[in-house]
């Protein structure tokens, strides 16, 4: 079990430099700007861990809407960025930037509200990798996702991902 | 009740969300229970969605949307929903093609806080169903 008091952001940066592996985002990742809402996906191969941050700058074409007067980041997109985190992990596990899409959100609760100028850190565990036979033409993966915001969880949820692989899987 | 056009845009114009964050194009009933409403094409490349499909999220903010406007009338006074909660889950393993049309329905209500079940069809196809809290912020 993760002691969450250990993750200030410094100590974040710290394990991102030492312990983490870097995801190539525009390799495993087929979301772009502006549709891209994680900035930096890293995972340990110890642990199963995987790590993610997006700093919401205002700039974001969202705010305009939602609100005019309180720009406030939907929590809908908080999901799709712990997706996005999750789902560069698991193209990077399959090998190539897989076509997906969220199959189901589970129990996604959103506690504080995220503004412009926060950066959020996300932490997922992959709980069940599904259907990851070789011959298999697609891959379920379930994860468990905590999104952070200084020391306050502003949002979390179990989400399954559904990525569709249409040839053999060249493994790296 | 059915709702006309006039009303319709009426009710869409009353959402907080506005463009290019606002996810509903056409409320067909409303009461103060349950909304069927309809997201089409109209303005996608403003919510970020590549033409022709839909991704979950848009799905998702649809829902918030709809059953947003069963709160209307408990909204009066400056009061803002914001979403608690989401459940959901797709009964389409291929792409989502709009227009959507979808049907939200108050199932519980605590105090300031609202759950609805809601569930989403692509013509007659059930693309997608779950359940949305909404708190009433004021």
């Amino acid at each position: 079990m993760l002691d969450w008091s250990l993750y200030s952001s410094v100590v974040l940066e710290s394990s991102f430099v030492t312990e983490m592996m870097c995801i190539d985002l525009d390799l495993y990742l087929r979301q772009t700007s502006p549709f891209r809402f994680v900035d930096e996906v890293r995972f340990s191969e110890e642990d199963g861990v995987i790590e993610s941050s997006r700093l919401y700058v205002g700039d974001e074409g969202f705010f305009a809407g939602h609100f005019p007067d309180e720009p406030i980041v939907p929590g809908v997109i908080l999901v799709e960025s712990m997706a996005q985190s999750c789902r560069a992990w698991l193209n990077k596990r399959l090998g190539r930037k897989a076509k997906g899409f969220i199959a189901s959100i589970e129990r996604a609760k959103f506690l504080k509200p995220v503004v412009p100028g926060d950066r959020v850190f996300m932490k997922a565990w992959p709980i069940d990798l599904i259907s990851v036979g070789s011959d298999s033409s697609s891959r379920f993966c379930r994860f468990s996702c905590v999104s952070r915001c200084g020391d306050l969880e502003v949002a979390k949820a179990n989400l399954t991902l559904y990525q569709i692989i249409t040839t053999p899987i060249e493994r790296r | 009740m059915q709702v006309s056009e006039t009303a319709s845009e009426c009710y869409i114009e009353g959402l907080t969300q506005i463009v290019p964050f606002r996810f509903v194009d056409r409320v067909h009933f409303l009461n103060d229970s349950r909304a069927v409403t309809e997201l089409s094409a109209r303005a996608m490349p403003y919510r970020f969605v590549a033409p022709g499909q839909v991704d979950t999220y848009a799905i998702l903010e649809f829902a918030a949307q709809s059953s947003g406007l069963i709160l209307r009338g408990r909204k009066k006074g400056g009061g803002r929903g914001v979403i608690t909660s989401l459940t959901g889950e797709r009964k389409k393993c291929g792409e989502i093609e709009l227009p959507l049309r979808l049907e939200s329905r108050l199932v519980e209500e605590r105090y300031s806080l609202f759950e609805f079940s809601f569930q989403v069809h692509a013509g007659l196809e059930l693309v997608f169903v779950g359940s949305v809290g909404i708190f009433i912020r004021h």
